[in-house]
Formats: C-alpha cells, structure tokens, sequence
C-alpha cells in the first residue's frame, strides 16, 4: 500500500494459540478516520467481528493500538490503547496507558497488535517486528506485575518494552488491568482478557520508524506544546497530582462517600495531599515522553525504604471516602496492593463499598466487612487478588455481585453497564451524570468529560437542562480525538482552538491537511463505532441509565442534589439527537454508517 | 459586610491560606471587585491567580458551593463563601 507518513499502514494478528502472526494491512481512509488509539482499536475489533466471542474465551480479541504521534516529539504521545470486549461489561472496553511499550510496539513495525487465541500454557509473547515467539512463563506465573517485569527485563534484555498482567488478570479477575512501567491500562478488565489466553507478559522490541510529512514543523510544535505544557493549565497537576480535587469535590459536595451514600466525607482533609504532603516523603515522576509530571508518589510507614504507592484522585476516592476509610497509610497500602495484583482501583473500592452496604443492610454474611475498617478493606483486596472465599465474589464486580445477592441491591450497585462509577457525584454534577449514563463502555471520566461542564458557570449542576447534551456530546468528542490521536487530556487546558490544533498536528505528521470539520468527522465516527459495537453484542436503551437509587433518592447530605428518571430520559434523548442517532440511541443506518 | 474567601489547590498554595475573612463596605460587592481586593492583598495571588486585572482563565469562582461565575456576573452578599479553585478536574 502507498506509505502514510506517521503510520506503518499494517497491523498484526497473532494467533497465540499457535504462536503465528499474519500482518494485515490498514487502508489509508480507514487511518485517516479512526486515526489511532481507541478509533483504530474498535475498527480493527469490527472488523473482526469481535464482539462474537465471549471476551474469556479462546476466539476473543484483544487489540493494543498504537496511533500517528507515537515516536513524535510531542509531549505526551507515548501512549496505546488496550481495546477488547469487557468481562466486566460484556461491552466494548478501551483503556490507555503511557510507557515505552507504546514507543517501542510502534517500531515493530505495526500500528497494532491484534491477539486471539489461547497459548496452551503460561507464556509469554515476544514479538520483534513480525517475528512472533512463546516463551515459557510458569516461572514469573503467580508474580506481580512489578516483579515479573524487573525480570523479564532481566532476561531478556532492557531494549524491550514490556506489558505484564498480574495474579488479578491469572485469577480472571473481571477488573484486572495490564501494567507498563508502574502505569496501568486500568479499567475494564484487559488484564483478564490476556490472563484467559495464558499470556503473563508481552514484551516488543523492533527498528521500525515512520516518517514524518514536516520534521521541522513538528520539532517546532513540539517545543510549543511543551512550553505550554509547563503553563499555569497543568500546575495543578505537576504540585498536587489529581488528588487536589479531594477538597474541592468535598466543598462542593460531589465525593463520593459511602458508596455513594453521600457527597461530603468528614475524613476528606486526611487524605487531600496538602496532609500527605505535610506527613511524608513524596516523589514526583512523569509517564514516558511527558513534560507535565503529575504522578506523585508517596512513602508508606514502614521500615522498607522501597515501599510506596502512587496517588492519583481516583485511587484515593475510591479506597477511601466510598469505603469511608480516612486512614493515610491504609489508602496507600491499598492502592499499593491493587497495583501489585494488578486490579483497577476505582473497580475495586467500587465493589468493596457496595459489599460493605451490602452487610450494613444485612444482604450479606460478612460481617467483618465494614464501612470504615482499614483492616477489611486490605483483607478484601487480599480475598480479591488471591481469589479466596469471598473474594471470588468480588472479583466479579458489583452488578455481578448484586446479581448474587439479590433483594434489590442492584439499585445501589455503584455501576453503569456493570463498570463502576469513578468518583464524581452523579446527582451534584448531572452534566456528568448524562456522560455516565450515555458512555459506550459504561461510567467513565475518561471518555466524557461532562464534569468540565458543570464546573463551569453555563449551567447550574444541580438543575440539569436539556441544552446539557450538547455540552456532554462536545465533551466526548474532544475525549475520543485525544484517545485516538493519542494526547494526554491533561494538556487540554493549553489549547485555544482544540479541533483546530489537534488537526494542524496531525498534518504536521501525515501532510493530510485536515480541518476541524475532519476531526470532528472522526470524532463522531469513533463513538459511533464504539457504539455499534455495543448493539452488536446486544446493547439495548434500557443499558443507559445510572443506579435507580441515584434516580430515586437526593444525597443524604444536599437535598438540593437530586435527580429523577425523567429527567435522566429527556437528557438521554437529547444526546442521542444531538448524536444524529435515533431518541433511542440507534444510529441512524445511512451509506456512511460503520 | 464580611465574606469568607476559601482557597483550593494552587491557589492555596500561592496565598498560604486555606480561608480568611475579608471586610467590606456595603451589603453586596461584585465578585471582580472581591478578586481585585485578593489580588491587591496578596502579591503572590497576584503573580500567578491574576492575568491583568481579571483571574486567569486557568482559574475560576464559586460562590457557596453552588453557581460557578465569571467574575463579571456574580455578586457576593454578607456571609457568603467565594471558593478560588483550579479550572480543571479529572484523575
């Protein structure tokens, strides 16, 4: 095929259960429509009609995608996307990483790594460039994912890049993620996808580069972008990390505590990083090819000098206000453990503080799991990655579980389409609550970006109106460029005309000469995609909706932060219009239609 | 009139407060003159909050816990709350 500046114009697929590898080639207008990431991943899982298998079993797919700016020197661009169908969902799943596996996948050669099949033992796939082995992995199974990449490293050498599962994705653990470098390809359960087909660890090594259409250019944006990306739009992150929005989000009443009992947590000063900060040692560190640094990194109380855990806002909101947990040293012992059995933190708080309401209401017989326990919560996170007794259950999920359990609990499992919810207040931000409602792979910050909306002054959070979907559907199409492209959305805050710039970058890389009117095209034609994948493993409109006690109920502590089905629907019907689908959420089959 | 200026995030950490009281006169005062009066207080508000006269666009107002504002609209009232917070969320 004609060369693409910025892409290879092939993929791979790897047939793990005969250790085989084919390499497929990707027309230029699919490219240039789905660009990257997330966008390619989900046309490649079409493509293959993935949505067929169930996502543990031998036939599922599995794609990591790699996009146009990896190997650029744009700031932030050493990242990938892990696409699958969900074990946890049943829906499409895309979840990002940042690490040299990106970087380093690209020079295989490939814009992508399709993976099926099922090695017939532990294994680990290496691949360097089209040249695709299994190796033995019985040794490193049971390891986490930290220690089984320091030996992979090890063994086989420090020019390869690495993407490891840990006991969580072995155990099918239906939230496990795949780890890279300390970061985590987190929700969705990937991780169990790969541990299903007896992959530990992917390791990719090759010389392969792309050229790019403007190297001048490009050098030059990329130090703008940098610049920028050392402004006063990411200065929250570089000195605080995300975890600065625990004050905030419990001044305006919208953290959520008690598996989303309530918006406010008597705790939340504890953990805001201004107190950890005071309290311990810290280390700032930066994803691959980053200028930002928002990763901090603090000590733990032990006499282990190597001990410590990151903090982001999501793992501190989920291991503590859901659980009612405002012990320092318990939150970032269990962050540190869900890295080390390589589970997804808000997943896991999620299902915790859903089983410990569970108890509280006497649903369910055990009795040690208890809001506000340090020592339940580490054991339920041990249960989990051990998969022992009760925490085969946990595993599952919260709609699993309350499936199980029954009597009703499904109304306050903290889920939408079996993912759970990260910790933004439905009620109190309901732009964002229509962006959890409406998201293909289920409730998710990443992929709307609505709470920008209602922390903004053209609406009143509380008090919903149907100009909203507008605002939630803009929010979602800037989020499925950056995953695709792919961007860090922590740079967001530098660009003044987002369609504008992310298209001039991408000709500075292809020479397409895209406007905003094609990126906005791509946009739409991601979510869509996502979406038409979700109907086809059988999405019906019931799916989009939140947990009806959130629809049911106010907040325990802001009767003012309340909201009802109705108004929930007409949102819902909003967005879907403003989509171009039908009020039910179909898209509306047309000669363009994916 | 008293108000309660609380801080959050960067603008904590350049201020060195948490919260104050700020005292008025008058029953009400637009919120841009509130800012001006914190800016005019506190240098270090000044150098990093401030584009000129008006907050950075990286930062932005509630009143309350409620309403976000720009700083034109709103006006803050005898015992009202005016949080200073980053613009952005996410993590």
């Amino acid at each position: 095929m004609e060369r693409v500046n910025g892409y290879h114009g092939q993929y791979l697929s790897i047939d793990v259960s005969k250790g085989t590898a084919e390499s497929l080639q990707i027309a230029q207008e699919t490219l240039k429509t789905y660009i990257g990431g997330s966008g390619l991943g989900t046309r490649l899982l079409l493509d293959h009609r993935a949505w067929e298998a169930d996502p543990l079993s031998p036939e599922a797919s599995i794609v990591f995608a790699f996009s146009p700016l990896v190997g650029s020197p744009l700031t932030t661009s050493a990242k990938f996307a892990v696409v699958s169908r969900s074990p946890l969902t049943d829906r499409i799943n895309d979840s990002l990483a940042s690490s040299t596996f990106a970087i380093a996948g690209k020079r295989t050669g490939n814009d992508a790594l399709l993976i099926h099949g099922k090695a017939p033992s532990p294994s680990i796939l290496l691949i360097e460039e089209n040249d695709v082995r299994l190796l033995p992995a019985d040794h490193l199974w049971g390891q986490s994912a930290e220690a089984t990449e320091s030996r992979l490293r090890d063994e086989l050498g420090a020019d390869y890049s690495f993407a490891v599962i840990g006991p969580g994705g072995e155990k099918l653990v239906r939230y496990a993620t795949i780890s890279h470098s300390g970061r985590h390809a987190g929700r969705g359960g990937s991780g169990a996808v790969l541990g299903a087909k007896n992959i530990k660890a992917i390791a990719v090594r090759g010389q392969q580069r792309t050229e790019w259409f403007d190297q001048e250019g490009l050098i030059k944006e990329a130090r703008d972008l940098s610049k920028r990306s050392f402004g006063p739009a990411t200065q929250k992150y570089r000195e605080l990390g995300t975890a600065a929005n625990v004050l905030v989000f419990n001044r305006l009443g919208c953290l959520p505590t008690r598996n989303f009992q309530k918006g406010t947590f008597e705790g939340a000063a504890e953990l805001s990083p201004e107190a950890m900060d005071a309290a311990r040692d810290k280390m700032r560190s930066s994803c691959a090819a980053c200028t930002i640094g928002c990763t901090h990194i603090y000590k733990l109380d032990t006499d282990n000098e190597s001990q410590s855990a990151r903090i982001e806002y999501e793992n501190l909101f989920a291991l503590g206000p859901l659980c009612e947990v405002s012990d320092q040293q318990t939150v970032l012992q269990a962050s540190q453990l869900c890295d080390q059995y390589g589970i997804d933190t808000i997943s896991t708080g999620g299902t915790i503080a859903f089983a410990m309401e569970c108890v509280e209401r006497g649903l369910l017989d055990e009795p040690w799991l208890r809001f506000g326990d340090n020592e339940a919560l580490l054991k339920a996170i041990h249960l989990i990655g051990r998969d022992e007794s009760f925490g085969k259950q946990l595993a599952l999920g919260s709609r699993a579980l309350a499936q199980i359990i029954g009597h009703g609990s499904i109304e306050f499992a903290p889920q939408v389409k079996g993912l759970e919810l990260p910790g933004y207040e439905p009620r109190a931000l309901q732009t964002m609550a229509l962006g959890f409602a409406v998201g293909t792979r289920g409730a998710d910050h990443n992929r709307s970006g609505a709470y920008e909306v209602d922390f903004s002054e053209h609406v009143d959070r509380r008090n919903a109106t149907l100009a909203q979907a507008r605002l939630a559907v803009e929010t979602e199409n800037k989020a499925a460029i950056m995953d695709s492209l792919i961007l860090c959305k922590f740079l967001r805050g530098v660009f003044e005309d987002y369609f504008a710039e992310t298209a001039a970058m991408l000709n500075l890389v292809t020479g397409w000469g895209l406007d905003s009117a094609d990126m906005l095209h791509s946009a739409e034609s991601v979510v869509q995609a996502k979406k038409e994948f979700n109907i086809a493993c059988g999405w019906t409109p019931v799916e989009d909706t939140l947990p009806s006690r959130m629809l049911t109920s106010a907040l325990e502590d802001d009767h003012k932060a309340s909201l009802t089905s109705d108004t929930l629907n007409s949102l819902i019907r909003a967005y879907n219009l403003e989509r171009g689908w039908d009020e039910n959420g179909f898209p509306i089959v047309t000669g363009d239609s994916v | 009139m008293k108000i309660k200026i609380e801080y959050y995030g960067i603008p904590r950490q350049r201020v060195g407060l948490a919260s104050e009281i700020l005292e008025f006169d008058g029953e009400q005062m637009g919120i841009h003159d509130v800012i001006l009066a914190i800016s005019n207080r506190h240098p270090e508000f000044q150098q990093h909050c401030m584009d000129g006269t008006r907050i950075d666009k990286n930062f932005t107002v509630n009143l309350n816990g409620d309403r976000f504002y720009q700083e034109d609209d709103g006006v803050a009232h005898d015992g009202d709350s005016l949080l200073i917070l980053s613009m952005d969320a996410g993590g």
